[in-house]
């Protein structure tokens, strides 16, 4: 079983290496099947190793091995181990499963781009970099796999490195995240002063032994990196500048599997937040902050990729919330059914991008229902999955996180109840003002003058691309119904076992209280929409908009966090450059005699330049000489 | 060995090598370069047999036989590179090839 | 009688030794070098290393040296330089070296004493012997001549193979990618130094 999981790590960096060293050598289709094709076989040994680790008993679930040890200093030892049990073989489907959809959707998106090559070996670079992250089995690993995930973000983010929009959000991206990874570092190192180990197994173990002020410094440390890796507030503006990279990249990483690693490594490390309450207060208030600001910021955003990107970022609040309030299950069950619809709303997005030649502007589209039915259809799945309705399956989850809230009761666990509620209207009103304004309502003249000419030619799109979205379209719809309220159970048993401390469950009839309450304030936010949004065309949103002018302004700004970083970072930071360089480097070069090293050597450099004639026989004399003259010099110091 | 001491053997090598040497300094056609070096090893062989047969071990032949297998590996690679010379039409003259210079 | 075989081998290494220098024609030279070699293992016999004296006549002789002439036949007149040194100072120097050198080693060789040679059996340098060191205690230097040697294969095929045809579309595209890469650095370096220049201008 284990060697299965070693199969499904290895696959990804094979294909990697493979189109790294074949590189242009391959035709073009051919690197992008070889890299779907690997991403195929991952996936299969990810089932066979979820499949045999359902068939043992439930207390021999927790698999560990190790390969060897690569790193030891005194006590101190890192081995190549892996970690197998319930929550890895969820992340493994998710992050192999959808992974290799979205590789076969690249294989039609990326047609035709110069590129080719290099975009599938990155994505499987990627793809290795997330399984490292999920199957390590200590925490050093784990940051080995959270920098090359970091990496391979920021080559696919710049991947159209000529767009120097692009190289910018690849940048801050980075910056971002190296900010996170520097906090799990600081928090391994407390943890292993504390604990003297690093591996799962032996932190788990000891974590009752830490006190609350240690476990709580430990905790937090740790969530400055899962907040970076998940694009939560307050390191989150990086996120909706990602959408510069390729489509099927946003469907990849910004929603399916990296941005979820902040998630995963809080329900990871959950014996360690159950010994600190404080850090997990922190997780739920930061969810529901994020959750409320990125829902309202989603709303009047105009970039068709950028509102899905905040749409995930208030849906990754909703997994904070749901693992703040030790509802570890309900996290990873919302992370779960939201990479199948969010990795759709992307593609379907991908496929509306792609048949208007690269337009992303919401304004430029509308009317789209007419000419792209089967994409229409699709994603009017995965909005009313987003959206929560039921029996679709963003639903389910959603009121799993809620209705938790309401089981644990305290004020905070109201406060995020209400704002969760508040979120599930505001989710209705971007996502269906998206649909209205993409779909409905009059096309405008760009649409009107591409989108029947592409559709004519090219249909919606190729095999290739349609395919994994019809795929994503049925995961989209059924997967919540693995976790009906009071009739199915599979999630919450699957996952019981990973959390020693327990975790909160909500009864069957508060979660069908909250559905109540979820789906009739998604409904009425799709109302509002439909009276916002549905007559006319899209460009009178900004008008609809006018009556709240300054919220709006401030919404269009995205509440202001890039001016404020702007302001506090980016600007002393370029002050201080400046100030350094014309008024300290620049008068100390003109006045001290810095050049002189630099003389020194281009007078030697022109000196000795003689020597090298580029005549290899010459070469040899001076060789030949020196060895006479090292024989001379030992002869006579002998004599 | 008996009437023929070492030191006479290793004279005759230490000639041996500086015959090489010097061709090797002097000769600008790189087969030849590649012949007076062939002459070098060899003179090295005799040096390594006879000091095998004065302190009575196998050792130094062994390192004969490396350095045989060595010198073969560069003579191929050295006629390699003649061959590719010819074939694109170069002058085989080393002191043309000036690529090296700084 | 041994004396007068290592006296004759010897004059016959020196005189072939100084024909593979100093002749013109490469040909010439190579024939030099086989003479040169089968008086190295004469003297090789003399020394009692027997199974080393055939490898020198089998492998040196039997194989280097025929690959020698083949290539020596396929480059043909090309391989003839005229004469003429452009470089007198190589000469000179060259000289001095290879009589610095010489000269040292003749004066430490001939002041040191070496001592009585050791008596030794018949079994010694017999392949039997010789063929025990190399499986035992040298197994590694065995093998990695082994692999050099291998190598050294791969790579004078390469080299002979030549030069293949160009892949130019791949290559073209690839060039494309860089020579606009490159213009946009230099572009954007360019208007970097003119900003700083600017500022300055205008600081000054």
């Amino acid at each position: 079983m284990t060697e299965l999981v070693w199969i499904s790590l290895a696959l990804p960096l094979a294909g990697f290496l493979a189109l790294l060293v074949l590189g242009t050598r391959l035709p073009a289709r051919g690197a992008g099947w070889i890299g779907s094709l690997v991403m195929l076989a991952a996936f299969v040994a990810a089932a066979a190793a979820t499949i045999m680790l359902a068939g043992k008993p439930e207390e021999q679930r927790q698999v560990s091995q190790v390969a060897w040890t690569w790193l030891q200093a005194g006590n101190f030892s890192v081995g190549l181990d892996i970690w197998f049990d319930e929550l890895t073989a969820v992340m493994l489907l998710v992050v192999t499963g959808i992974g290799f959809l979205i590789h076969v959707f690249s294989v039609g998106y990326m047609q035709g781009d110069g590129q080719y090559r290099r975009f599938f070996a990155y994505l499987n670079l990627f793809v290795f970099s997330m399984l490292m992250l999920v199957v390590s089995g200590n925490l050093v690993l784990l940051l080995v796999g959270w920098g090359l995930v970091g990496l391979s973000s920021y080559l696919l983010i710049g991947f159209w490195h000529e767009k120097a929009s692009a190289v910018k959000a690849a940048k801050k991206a980075f910056v971002m995240n190296a900010i996170g990874d520097v906090g799990i570092a600081v928090g391994a190192f407390l943890l292993f002063v504390e604990l003297g180990t690093l591996t799962y197994g032996g932190m788990f173990a000891r974590a009752a032994e830490l006190d609350t002020a240690t476990a709580t410094i430990a905790c937090l440390l740790l969530l400055v990196g899962a907040v970076a890796k998940s694009a939560q507030l307050p390191l989150h503006t990086w996120l909706p500048d990602a959408m510069e990279g390729p489509t099927p990249v946003s469907a990849l990483i910004h929603a399916a599997t990296m941005v979820t690693a902040g998630v995963y490594l809080i329900a990871r490390f959950n014996p360690l937040f159950a010994e600190a309450p404080y850090a997990l207060d922190t997780v739920i208030v930061i969810g529901v902050l994020g959750l409320l600001m990125a829902g309202a910021i989603a709303v009047v955003q105009t970039d068709i990729k950028r509102i899905i990107a905040f749409s995930t970022m208030s849906q990754i609040a909703y997994m904070f919330v749901g693992v703040g309030l030790s509802a570890y299950w309900a996290g990873i069950f919302h992370l779960f059914t939201h990479a199948f619809f969010k990795a759709l709303l992307f593609m379907g997005a991908g496929l509306v991008i792609h048949a208007l030649h690269g337009e992303q502007d919401i304004r430029n589209m509308g009317g789209l229902k007419r000419v792209m039915p089967k994409t229409w259809f699709c994603m009017l799945i995965g909005a009313l999955a987003l959206v929560g309705i039921f029996p679709f399956s963003g639903g389910f989850s959603k009121d799993a996180i809620l209705s938790s809230a309401l089981h644990v009761g305290t004020p905070l666990a109201w406060v995020a109840y209400i704002a969760g509620l508040v979120g599930a209207l505001l989710t209705g009103i971007y996502t269906f003002r998206l649909m209205f304004l993409v779909f409905h309502g009059r096309m405008s003249p760009y649409a009107e003058k591409v989108a029947p000419h592409a559709v004519e030619h090219h249909g919606e799109g190729p095999r290739t691309m349609l395919w994994p979205v019809y795929i994503l379209t049925i995961g989209a719809a059924v997967t919540g119904l693995l976790q009906i309220p009071g009739v199915t159970h599979v999630f919450f048993d699957w996952l019981d076992p990973i959390a020693p401390g327990g975790m909160v469950e909500p009864s069957a009839p508060q979660e069908w209280l909250t559905t109540g309450i979820a789906v009739t304030l998604g409904l009425v936010g799709i109302a509002i929409a439909a009276h916002l949004y549905l007559r006319g065309s899209a460009a009178t949103d900004q008008i609809r908009l006018g009556r709240g002018r300054l919220i709006a302004h401030a919404l269009e700004r995205r509440v202001y966090w890039d001016d404020l970083y702007e302001v506090v970072f980016e600007r002393p930071a370029a002050w201080a450059a400046a100030f350094l360089r014309r008024d300290v480097d620049g008068p100390a070069a003109r006045w001290l005699p810095l050049d002189g090293a630099g003389t020194l050597t281009a007078f030697l450099g022109r000196t000795f330049n003689v020597v090298e004639n580029g005549v290899v026989r010459s070469y040899a004399l001076v060789f030949a000489l020196g060895v006479g003259g090292l024989l001379l010099y030992l002869l006579v110091r002998g004599a | 060995m008996t009437s023929v001491g070492l030191p006479v053997y290793l004279g005759l090598s230490a000639i041996l090598m500086t015959i090489g040497l010097i061709g090797v300094l002097l000769r600008r056609s790189p087969l030849t370069t590649l012949l007076s070096l062939e002459v070098m090893l060899n003179s090295v062989n005799l040096t390594l047999v006879a000091f095998a047969r004065q302190v009575g071990g196998t050792d130094g032949q062994v390192f004969a036989l490396v350095v045989m297998g060595i010198a073969a590996a560069e003579v191929v690679v050295g006629l390699g590179l003649v061959v590719a010379m010819t074939r694109r039409e170069m002058v085989l003259d080393t002191d043309e090839l000036r690529t090296l210079r700084g | 009688m041994e004396a007068v075989v290592f006296f004759i081998a010897a004059a016959a290494a020196i005189a072939s030794a100084v024909a593979v220098v100093a002749q013109r024609n490469p040909f010439v030279s190579a024939l030099a070098l086989l003479g040169n070699l089968v008086s190295l293992a004469v003297l090789m016999l003399l020394l009692e290393a027997q199974f080393v004296a055939a490898a020198q006549i089998i492998v040196y002789a039997g194989a280097i040296m025929v690959m020698f002439l083949f290539v020596i036949a396929y480059v043909g007149p090309r391989g003839e330089i005229g004469p003429g040194d452009r470089r007198p100072w190589q000469t000179v120097l060259a000289i001095v070296a290879g009589a610095l050198i010489a000269v040292q080693i003749l004066v430490v060789v001939l002041t040191t004493d070496f001592g009585q040679a050791t008596s030794v059996d018949d079994a010694f340098g017999s392949p039997a012997a010789v063929g025990e060191a190399f499986v035992t205690k040298y197994v590694l230097a065995f093998e990695v001549v082994s692999i050099v040697l291998f190598m050294a294969a791969v790579a004078g095929v390469l080299y002979g193979a030549g030069a293949r045809p160009r892949r130019l579309t791949t290559d073209e595209v690839v060039a494309q990618e860089q020579r606009s890469a490159e213009e946009r650095r230099r572009e954007a370096s360019q208007a970097a130094l003119r900003a700083v220049r600017d500022q300055e201008g205008g600081a000054s």
